[in-house]
């Protein structure tokens, strides 16, 4: 660039701005004289100095140079410019002008540089400059210093700036993206690491930590955290870790492990994924990530994997094909056996894919059968051909029951199939040789029939019904018709070749429809099986009806030898056979024109036995040795022979000889005819083989098969049926294999059977057979008809199945199903499933009149939440969180129901999982619970009044439950015994209970809970201070409606106070009764002195007087001791001095003595010898004493009492009988009770306390007798005790 | 007073009842004593060497069982004397007779059933 070089060469002396790249040239060929600044030479060594820095550097640097602020800069700064800007003509112009956009901006620092002498710093400041033709946003991080020229004094501002543009955009666009990534991070629940390899540790956010049970600080060791993981995988995640450190693996991580919290050790199982990044030396520099929480996932996968194997196993092992529709008919399942079969993916079967598998003849009838059933939502059974994966069609039985939900609901089928081809095709070659051997029957002239091993009948030709009129089935045919002179003939026949399997041929007289007989030769063969065995017999009867006539005549011709040669000519003639002669020796005599044109033999060949020569060698002996036999019996000569025909071919012949007699009655000679029956024969062979090939497909088919014939009977088995059965066909004959039919399924069995035969068609029954080793099996039995060509029924052909299996599998869906369904109906549940995606709920009507909705009303979500009481709200969403992850919902909720009544639900469910291991479905039921919500608040309730009432109560109460055990004690129990309730629960109430009283207390309580009578008991219970103090106790079984006991209510009230007055009045008594004593003993011995001194006295008003005062004293002592005896009888202190003493004599003395006190009563004793007691002999005294004593008070007007002694069963027992007042029978249950006394209007006047009975039978009582008595207001009463008797 | 008949000494506290078996006894000719020094009682039993001694079981002072232990306790013939003891307590006979008493009698009591009693006593000791 010469121009360059110019100017280069000019600005030499220049030397401050040589070098400095473009600028420097721009610079050095500027022309500086027309800008503010002037010449160079003109510059001050400050700008110089300043200009030669900034030219020289690679940073980016601005001047603002003198008043006029001229712009200056170096290369660095000239990318910031842009291009077509401002570069180059700002070089050496005003700030002012080339930077209008911002000078706002920069003028201000400009100013304050220059001002203050101080530089400023901006980082990242946003000064949009226009470059590159557009103002673009600019950032900028620059330095604003003064420069000083020589007077010291700031001359230029010198800028230093970095664009940062780009700097600042990233980051700002990094701050975004930390910004998105901590939201997704958060949303997402991730926890996030960053770890640093140099330093082995890592930095985490919260939750990590919290998941690991890790430390708050900011930087953790990494074996912190590994600690934390699994020991099953703390290896694997440590190889991992190393792995991705390894700059050869990309440094890329992903693994899922199990962490288990140090604190709580509940294990979460958790997704790490991670990356390292590396440094150029290949070393890991930084290793960061996120970990995720999958343990709801991993618990669900696990969840559905195993419901899936459940599943596979229950329905893809089996080789059923198993189908499932939904209410609309569309297949929603196939299971694996399909797809094995159709060699097609079960989706291509879903829907009505299936169709199109199915074989165009069978497709619509199914497809009807299936729609109709399905309208009707009716169970359904099909047969149908469908396409197998071999390309061939198999033949499928299907059977589907209906599916109904609990509630009622249609929902489909589960079909079950099996593969019927093997049947189908065994039935349909049955069909086929059937039909042959049928058709070849009924072409036949002869009357062609079948019978079974015994000789039954079981098919007749055309012919034969034609001929006969008759049927198989039809009774006795055979024996009707037959001709009497021929039956037994050919019963005898017939026997003999049952029994010993032989062939038979006979003659024989048959009755046609119109009466009239004809002859048949009747010939039958055996059917045998591989084995040798016979299966049935199969026979043919030709009509030889004319051939007899002619050979009658013949005969009769013969006989009469009168008669003219031309008749008998005639007569052969007719026979269209063969006619010989042979002598009376049986052998062949004279010419045999006939025979020599048949063999070609002639009259020396045949003669004698010669015509032998011409049967055929495996008839020839036979024949001889029948004929020997005929000849020597003098027998009509029967048999069917082949003979060698002049043309060398053999023909079959049936041979009848005769033999004539003389008027003698001996054989003049025979006379034989032969009949070709070649035709016949070989028809008769095409029948046999027809039946042989029927029996081979049937024997061979793997169905167990069964003929049967118009009579119903079945006539014939094949060898599986046989097998199966593992009896004879001679067993199973007839009905015989019935013997197998499970009994339950006979009646069913002939149901079917029947009306289907009836009306001759097919028909199709389930049945259960005994298979050989005794296991009833279930089989399937198709029956089809049989018709002969010309539509006449002959029968049934049975193809049976063993379909066991498939049954037994259906029956177990069902009965699940069914088990499902009668516990769900019995427990009254309302059902229900939610989408978890569509949050759409289904649901049966039973869960609708639970939550309160009428049936059939549609239900949202969303309703049915608003209607859950507020206060559920939470306990069913947390049991809803808490389903997610366990698999399992339950939660108890109210529902308010539209008329604002409150109802309790409990509801349980399964989580569904899809394929992806989230919770798809939530299937579950609900219960109504409010009845039982109520009864227990109701109890709650009650309980709490109770207690409430209880606590206020100063007496003690306390309850038990039904076997005793005491549950509760009030407030009062706790104040008075100053225990705790945890003392009592602890260490029993039995503590409060007196020492001496505990014993017996457990023992009567034993006793009232055991009997579940009212317990009573006086116990002293321990207070606070440890003093006791009686209580008494009661106690009463609550019973519920039924009688049983439910609880025990109890309490206890104190009685010390009045058992210490009561202590006291008996000591009182005790003491005043004493303290009377004395006076009375003094005051008696004086008026017994005065009476003696006395005794001879005049002065009756003295000895009266002596008299009332020694008696009142008397009864005055009574009273005394009585009152005494009971007080003792309360404290305990009844004593008593027992020893074997003689009753009988005590008796007597009493009653002496009360004679002696009462002189006017007569008291006559009846006693029974002497009788030994042990007992206190004063006291029992005195139980006999108050009996006596209580009969003179009660019977002033009678005088007088019977005392009787009696033994019985080792007791006396000793009565006394008065005829006075008697007593009412309330007061005979009171009477001997303390202080109660007959009352009495007229009676208020007798004396005493009343306490003498108590008395009597405490005594009574103490010595284990009894007291007792029997009395009747105004006739008497008779008192008596019960004493046992000392053996 | 008739030197022939036994001699009873009477130990009871209660005057009228003193009296009234006194006279009772007198009645039937025996000889009475009622004195007894209360500080040596076995001196001067034995100086009144009674026939029988009536003694009532509860006494001010005394408990008329343990005089009658003290008396059976002898060796000589103060243990052989038959002693009766009355007492109103009914209880009191089995304690009496464990005591040592010979008989009991059961205040208030008959006069023939005392009269038998007493006659028993003495014919025993005879």
């Amino acid at each position: 660039m010469d121009d360059q070089e110019i100017k280069f060469s000019s600005a030499e002396k220049l030397q401050f701005l040589a070098g400095g790249g473009e600028m420097g040239r721009h610079m050095r060929i500027k022309d500086w004289s027309k800008t503010p600044v002037g010449d160079p030479d003109t510059w001050p060594q400050s700008l110089r100095t300043t200009l030669s820095i900034i030219l020289n550097s690679k940073f980016p640097m601005f001047l603002f140079w003198g008043a006029d602020l001229v712009c200056f800069y170096n290369d660095a700064y000239r990318p910031s410019l842009g291009k077509e800007g401002k570069h180059p003509d700002i070089l050496g112009s005003k700030g002012e002008d080339y930077w209008p956009e911002i000078w706002h901006i920069i003028k201000p620092l400009i100013d304050q540089v220059l001002g203050e002498g101080l530089a400023t710093w901006s980082e990242n400041q946003l000064i949009p400059i226009y470059r590159n033709g557009t103002l673009e946003d600019v950032y900028w991080t620059f330095s604003y210093s003064p420069v000083l020229d020589e007077s010291g004094k700031p001359a230029g501002v010198f800028i230093t700036c970095v664009e940062t543009t780009e700097a600042v955009i990233n980051r700002n666009k990094l701050d975004e993206g930390k910004d998105q990534l901590q939201f997704a991070i958060e949303s997402a629940e991730l926890a996030t690491w960053d770890f640093n390899p140099a330093t082995n540790k890592f930095t985490s956010n919260s939750r990590l930590k919290e998941w690991f049970g890790l430390p708050t600080q900011t930087e953790i060791e990494l074996h912190h955290a590994m600690d934390a993981i699994a020991e099953k995988d703390r290896g694997r995640i440590t190889a991992a870790i190393q792995k991705s450190l390894d700059y050869a693996s990309g440094g890329n991580y992903k693994e899922e492990y199990s962490i288990i919290h140090p604190v709580t050790q509940k294990e979460k199982i958790v997704q790490a994924k991670g990356k390292a990044w590396f440094n150029n030396e290949k070393i890991a520099y930084r290793f960061n990530g996120t970990i995720q929480d999958v343990t709801e996932q991993v618990i669900a996968r696990k969840k559905i994997e195993e419901s899936e194997i459940r599943f596979r196993t229950m329905a893809e092992n089996s080789d059923i094909l198993i189908a499932v529709s939904d209410e609309t008919g569309k297949a929603v399942y196939f299971n694996n056996a399909w797809a094995k079969l159709t060699g097609r993916p079960t989706q291509q079967l879903l829907n009505f894919g299936w169709a199109d598998l199915i074989h165009e003849e069978d497709r619509q009838g199914f497809v009807d059968i299936y729609l109709k059933a399905l309208e009707k939502q009716e169970s359904w059974t099909g047969e149908f051909r469908i396409l197998s994966k071999e390309g061939s069609y198999k033949w499928i039985l299907a059977k589907a029951p209906p599916r109904f939900s609990m509630d009622g609901n249609f929902e489909g089928y589960i079909s079950s199939s099996i593969d019927i081809t093997e049947r189908k095709e065994a039935e349909e070659a049955l069909k086929a040789s059937e039909k042959e051997f049928r058709n070849l029957a009924n072409s036949l002239p002869e009357l062609v029939w079948t019978t079974d091993i015994n000789g039954k009948q079981i098919f007749a030709s055309k012919r034969w019904k034609e001929f006969t009129g008759l049927d198989p089935s039809d009774e006795n045919t055979f024996a009707a018709i037959t001709h009497p002179d021929d039956l037994e003939n050919v019963i005898k026949v017939w026997t003999e070749s049952l029994q010993t399997g032989n062939s038979y041929k006979t003659e024989l007289r048959i009755k046609s429809k119109e009466g009239e007989y004809n002859w048949f030769y009747a010939m039958g063969n055996p059917v045998k099986n591989e084995k040798g065995e016979i299966e049935k017999w199969v026979g043919a009867f030709t009509n030889i009806n004319d051939q007899k006539k002619a050979e009658e005549e013949l005969v009769t011709a013969i006989h009469n030898s009168e008669e003219s040669e031309q008749r008998f000519q005639a007569a052969v003639h007719a026979i269209e056979g063969i006619l010989w002669t042979n002598n009376a020796k049986g052998e062949m005599e004279g010419p045999q024109p006939a025979w020599e044109q048949l063999t070609g033999q002639n009259y020396e060949e045949y003669q004698g036995y010669g015509w032998a020569k011409a049967i055929h060698p495996d008839d020839a002996q036979p024949t001889i040795d029948a004929w020997e036999k005929s000849v020597t019996e003098n027998k009509n000569f029967i048999f069917q022979h082949r003979v060698l025909k002049k043309n060398g071919e053999y023909g079959t012949f049936s041979i009848r000889g005769i033999p004539l007699f003389n008027k003698n009655g001996t054989v003049r000679e025979w006379v034989g005819v032969h009949t070709d029956i070649t035709i016949q024969q070989k028809a008769f062979q095409k029948i046999e083989e027809s039946e042989k090939r029927f029996k081979k497909i049937a024997d061979h088919a793997p169905v167990l098969i069964r003929l049967t014939g118009v009579d119903k009977l079945t006539s014939w088995f094949n060898k599986a049926w046989l097998s199966f059965r593992g009896r004879t066909m001679e067993e199973e004959l007839n009905n015989g294999w019935r013997e197998g039919l499970y009994p339950e399924d006979v009646q069913k069995f002939l149901d079917i059977y029947n009306a289907a035969f009836d009306n001759r068609q097919e028909f199709y029954v389930e049945y259960r057979l005994k298979r050989h080793d005794g296991q009833y099996r279930w089989i399937s039995h198709h029956g089809a008809p049989r018709f002969t060509t010309d539509g006449n029924f002959e029968g049934y052909i049975g193809a049976c199945m063993d379909i066991h299996e498939q049954i037994m599998y259906k029956d177990h869906l069902e009965a699940n199903e069914e088990k499902l369904n009668i516990v769900i109906e019995a427990s009254e549940l309302g059902t229900w499933e939610l989408d978890l995606k569509t949050k759409q709920p289904t649901y049966s009507d039973r869960y609708l009149e639970i939550l309160g909705y009428p049936k059939n009303k549609k239900l949202s979500h969303a309703e049915l939440l608003t209607h859950l009481h507020p206060d559920d709200l939470f306990v069913r969403e947390k049991a809803f969180k808490t389903a997610v992850q366990t698999g399992s919902l339950y939660y108890q909720s109210r529902v308010l129901w539209n008329d604002n009544s409150v109802h309790w639900f409990e509801a349980k469910g399964k989580v569904f999982y899809d394929e992806l291991h989230k919770p798809v479905k939530m299937i579950g039921t609900i219960r109504d619970i409010t009845d039982e919500k109520k009864y227990n608040q109701d109890l709650e309730e009650r309980e709490q009044k109770f207690r409430i009432l209880a606590d206020f109560m100063p007496q003690f109460v306390w309850t038990g439950d039904a076997k005793g055990n005491l549950n509760y004690f009030n407030q009062a129990v706790y104040n008075y015994s100053g225990l705790s309730a945890e003392k009592i629960e602890k260490d029993g109430w039995l503590q409060i209970v007196h020492p001496d009283e505990r014993e017996e207390n457990i023992t009567a309580w034993i006793k009232a809970v055991t009997e579940g009578s009212d317990f009573i008991f006086e116990h002293r219970f321990k207070r606070y201070d440890g003093i006791y103090r009686w209580q008494l106790s009661r106690a009463i079984p609550q019973r519920d409606s039924n009688g049983n006991i439910q609880m025990w209510v109890g309490t206890s009230t104190d009685i010390q106070d009045i058992k210490e007055q009561d202590q006291q009045k008996d000591y009182f008594i005790s003491m005043a009764s004493h303290e009377l004593k004395t006076p009375v003993t003094s005051i008696k011995g004086y008026v017994q002195i005065l009476q003696s001194m006395y005794a001879k006295s005049e002065d009756s008003f003295l000895q009266n007087s002596l008299k009332v005062v020694d008696k009142q004293i008397i009864t005055l002592t009574k009273l005394i001791s009585e009152l005494l005896d009971i007080s003792k009888i309360k404290s305990g202190g009844l004593d008593f001095d027992k020893e074997d003493f003689e009753i009988t004599g005590l008796v007597y003395e009493i009653v002496n003595e009360i004679k002696h006190i009462n002189p006017g009563y007569n008291i006559p004793v009846s006693a029974t010898g002497k009788v030994m007691v042990n007992g206190d002999r004063h006291r029992i005294g005195q139980v006999l004493i108050n009996f006596l004593t209580n009969a003179v008070k009660y019977a002033p007007h009678s005088n007088t009492i019977h005392v009787t002694s009696v033994v019985e069963n080792d007791k006396v027992v000793i009565s006394v009988e008065d005829s006075g007042i008697g007593i009412s029978k309330k007061d005979q249950e009171r009477i001997f009770e303390r202080f109660y006394r007959v009352e009495g209007k007229n009676e208020k006047t007798f004396p005493g306390f009343g306490i003498g009975l108590f008395i009597a039978s405490e005594i009574i009582r103490r010595h284990n007798g009894k007291i007792n008595v029997i009395s009747e207001p105004g006739k008497g009463s008779v008192f008596s005790f019960l004493l046992p008797v000392n053996v | 007073m008739n030197e022939d008949k036994p001699h009873i000494l009477i130990i009871e506290d209660n005057e009228d009842i003193m009296n009234m078996l006194t006279a009772m006894l007198q009645m039937k000719g025996y000889k009475v004593s009622t004195k007894l020094d209360h500080f040596d009682i076995e001196s001067s039993i034995k100086e009144l060497a009674p026939d029988l001694i009536l003694m009532d079981m509860l006494l001010s002072g005394f408990d008329g069982r343990e005089i009658c232990k003290l008396l059976k306790a002898h060796h000589d013939g103060l243990a052989k004397i038959p002693v009766i003891m009355i007492s109103a307590h009914p209880n009191a006979k089995k304690e009496c007779l464990e005591a040592g008493a010979d008989y009991f009698l059961e205040k208030p009591f008959d006069m023939d059933v005392f009269f038998k009693v007493i006659e028993k006593a003495l014919q025993e000791t005879n």
